[in-house]
């Protein structure tokens, strides 16, 4: 019964990153003067999932790495051993080694041997007689030790029945600290059954044969029991059962000596502590979350998308039917509506991750950086809990990355020149996120130098790029996000940002955000990433200009008022303002800038919508508003290509499709278009 | 039956299979392994600023697709869209697409002994779409690249790398 590992491989490398990161988070945390018992225990426990993982799987080299971790480990969480900060780095570093391992297994990446010993030795030196644990206790003691009768106050006696696959050695599983940990918990009797097959000149010592029979008087549970084994056997190949009291003599005892076979095991004894083998962490937060593949959850929001769409044809089809008459079909439609969005808010939320996700891992990135540039920086995390959707999470890593590394690399002094500045020696760096209506703000801000105007106004004319002296200081922060800036040996020609910023600009630009930069000279830099909650759905306000429906986003609307010809002002010719409150905003012809024929012309005969584009104030045209509506986003760039002015598009309740328009898309797009002459009114209305 | 023959046919001769459709009075063939289905036309969604053979979008089955009319592309005089007026949905490139076409006639399969290379056409634009000409019973098949049609830069239909720089300038 040849059991095929690799099928389960995927869930060990999952769950073996999670496990990595888990202590990374803990180690980074962790103060080495005063470790908390708790957290140590959280790291030994994860090293050693990790451990009985690999030795489940047959990857061995895990196992070493894990293993020389874990001695250490257990010397410091008992005390026998004091935490310093250089074993908390090794510990870093040999998570970062596992993690290559990991790679290396499953990606076929290049793993870094030279490396991963040195981290193995280290740890070794440290943890001074690593092939040794002090509190083992000899196995075969404990295996043979027969103990008559479970006479002690334990209340129960259980047969334990463990028939192994045949490739259970091969498979690296041992079975001494099993029978050890089980020897801790009650008093074992241990039986082994070795079936002989065929000739002793074809038995394969490799082969499991052995079927051990264990009586335990423990007052453990029955799961308890079965969870020492979890590393080691499926649950099918365990019987425990409970024996009634006083039937232990029965005769069920035989020698236990000799009855594990010992040979054939393909690596040694060194890469496993006896005892430290099938303990478990007693935390149990992860039974309540279930692992779904990506492609599954994003097949449901399609799927869902549909409905809603089918859900809004119905309640057309219906509005024509008598409402007294078929009462009862326009009360389960209303029913059904609600049913929906209920539905669709749960589909959606599936889909949304704390931006903790992507936070937690500066922490390490920051701690080895200041390191490795001799500068104490201090990182803050700001809002974490802060909900995104995970296509855009995974997404904005890069370019945070980016701006993080900038941070320290470039945006903070080293301690030295900040004592001289006034400042602390040790600079801080916020990453702070917040929720503002259907947008999500993450901030990336330092305490640092800021940047400097007047370099890079130099270093921008040098590279050919039209600059004035009179520029704004927001025009010369936007000459950053140019692509010329872009190279390292410029960077350090003028010692400020620039670092892929026109990368980081494409990146959020790609996921629908906005990147804005705002610096003070000696007191630091921020840059805002604004981007939109999800990618899948949205409230819209549908609007008519002549025969087409577009979407107008609810957020970018400020409000929408039908226009006196006294607050109408022709500028130049085709340009034209209205008058709203005291202010003179400019007005954009939808149905011109979309080359709609039958538009209406006349303002005063249509509807004025007066829209917000990243702070700016603007009017837009439109025929008619038909309605609110939470519009599913389909993408347009799936079979066709980026249209501009528009954000995507939807498909409406009779199957139409309807374009979404983006308020800033459309302004740049009426920007770049001299307002073309309208050789005629065609709709005077 | 037919299928069966056409099978073997396949296995034996190396023959392919092609859709035969008709522009004008044309008769043009595709590679059938590209076509999804064929629908009549619908009412699209119009785009603004594009070309004007890109009709614009439709919703197929909640999927936005583009519509090309391959008659406007081809130069073709008459232009009318009624009931008889067909769409090949054809999937490429990863992309779904709508062509209009005046109809679609039938499948054949063509041996490769069938095609011919196609005659130099001179300046006519879509002269590089064409891979060869196909003679099923005495009548010329053109036969069309509909990957390399599409996908060209010309067409505007796949967006090339920095169309979007521009657009952020």
């Amino acid at each position: 019964m040849d059991v095929d590992l690799s099928q389960f491989y995927q869930l060990f490398f999952e769950e073996s990153a999670e496990h990595l990161a888990e202590m990374e988070r803990i180690l980074l945390a962790i103060d080495p003067a005063d470790p908390d018992k708790e957290d140590l225990n959280a790291v030994f426990r994860s090293a050693h999932s990790i451990k009985g993982g690999a030795g489940t799987f047959g990857f061995p080299d895990m196992t070493v790495v894990t293993h020389t971790l874990e001695t250490l480990l257990d010397q410091i969480r008992r005390g026998e051993r004091a935490l310093t900060g250089e074993m908390v780095n090794l510990f870093l570093q040999g998570g970062d080694a596992i993690s290559m391992q990991l790679a290396g297994h499953r990606d076929g990446l290049q793993v870094d041997r030279q490396f991963i010993r040195g981290i193995c030795e280290k740890l070794e030196a440290i943890s001074g007689n690593p092939l040794v644990s002090d509190q083992e206790q000899s196995s075969d003691d404990s295996l043979s030790a027969e103990q008559n009768g479970g006479n002690t106050f334990s209340p129960s006696t259980y047969r334990i029945i463990f028939t192994p696959p045949p490739n259970l050695y091969t498979r690296m599983v041992r079975m001494e600290p099993v029978f050890d940990e089980l020897a801790t918990v009650g008093k074992l009797i241990l039986t082994g059954n070795i079936t002989p097959q065929g000739e002793f000149s074809v038995y394969d010592p490799t082969r499991c044969r052995a079927i051990w029979e264990m009586t335990l008087t423990t007052d453990r549970t029955p799961n308890e029991i079965a969870d020492v084994f979890m590393f080691v056997a499926d649950e099918e190949e365990i019987s425990i059962e409970q024996l009634p009291p006083g039937s232990l003599n029965g005769g069920n005892e035989a020698t236990a000596a000799g009855g594990t076979i010992k040979g054939g095991r393909s690596f040694d004894n060194n890469e496993i502590t006896p005892g430290g083998y099938g303990r478990r962490g007693s935390d149990t937060a992860e039974a309540s979350s279930i692992r779904v593949g990506v492609v599954k959850v994003d097949q449901l929001i399609n799927q869902m998308g549909e409905l809603v769409i089918t859900q809004a044809m119905l309640a057309q089809s219906a509005r024509q039917l008598d409402q007294v008459q078929f009462e009862n079909l326009h009360r389960a439609l209303s029913h059904l509506e609600r049913n929906t969005r209920d539905l669709q808010e749960s589909v959606m939320s599936m889909r949304m991750v704390p931006i903790s996700f992507i936070f937690s891992r500066f922490q390490r990135l920051v701690h080895d950086l200041a390191n490795s540039l001799g500068k104490v920086v201090e990182l803050k995390l700001v809002g974490e809990s802060t909900e995104l959707d995970k296509g855009l999470i995974e997404k904005l890593a890069d370019p945070l990355t980016h701006l993080v590394r900038n941070c320290v690399d470039h945006g903070l002094e080293s301690p030295e020149t900040r004592i001289t500045a006034g400042k602390s020696p040790g600079g801080a760096i916020t990453l702070k996120a917040s929720q503002q209506g259907g947008r999500v703000l993450v901030e990336v801000s330092d305490d640092g130098a800021g940047l400097n105007r007047v370099r890079i106004l130099a270093k921008a004319a040098r590279n050919g790029l039209t600059v004035s002296d009179a520029m704004s200081d927001e025009e010369v922060w936007r000459l950053i996000f140019s692509p010329g800036f872009s190279t390292a040996d410029q960077v350090t020609d003028i010692s400020g940002r620039g670092v892929g910023m026109d990368v980081v600009q494409k990146n959020v630009t790609a996921m629908g955000g906005r990147v804005t930069l705002a610096s003070t000279q000696g007191k630091g830099s921020r840059v805002l990433i604004s981007l939109p909650l999800t990618l899948a759905i949205l409230d819209g306000l549908a609007v008519r200009v002549g025969s087409e429906t577009f979407i107008v986003p609810l957020n970018s609307v400020i409000e929408s008022l039908q226009p006196l010809s006294e607050e109408l002002n022709e500028v130049s010719r085709g340009e034209c303002t209205v008058y709203v409150r005291g202010e003179y905003i400019p007005l954009i012809h939808l149905g011109d800038l979309f080359r709609i024929v039958g538009a209406v012309r006349r303002p005063e005969n249509a509807i004025v919508m007066l829209i917000d584009a990243e702070g700016e104030q603007l009017a837009l045209l439109v025929d008619e508003l038909l309605g609110q509506h939470q519009v599913v986003i389909k993408s347009l760039e799936t079979n066709y290509r980026k249209v501009a002015g528009a954000a995507g598009a939807t498909i409406l309740g009779d199957g139409r499709v309807a374009l979404i328009l983006d308020a800033v898309e459309i302004v740049r797009l009426w920007r770049k278009e001299p307002p073309h002459e309208q050789t005629s009114p065609k709709n005077g209305g | 039956m037919r299928r069966n023959e056409r099978t073997i046919l396949k296995s034996e001769g190396g023959g392919q299979e092609y859709l035969t459709f008709t522009l004008g009075k044309e008769e043009y063939a595709m590679d059938i392994l590209k076509v999804q289905e064929i629908r009549g036309y619908d009412s699209v969604t119009h785009i603004a600023n594009s070309p004007n053979y890109m009709k614009g979008v439709i919703n197929l089955r909640g999927v936005i697709v583009p519509i090309i009319d391959l008659r406007i592309k081809f130069n073709l005089e008459q232009v009318a869209y009624d009931e008889f007026t067909v769409v090949i949905i054809i999937n490429i490139l990863d992309r779904i697409i709508g062509m209009v076409v005046d109809g679609v006639s039938d499948v054949v399969t063509l041996p490769p002994e069938q095609i011919k290379p196609a005659p130099e056409f001179g300046s006519s634009t879509h002269a590089d779409y064409i891979t060869g000409i196909g003679t099923v019973n005495r009548q010329m098949l053109i036969l069309v690249d509909i990957d390399h049609l599409i996908g060209s830069e010309e067409m505007q239909l796949v967006e090339m790398a920095d169309v979007k720089l521009d657009l952020a300038a």
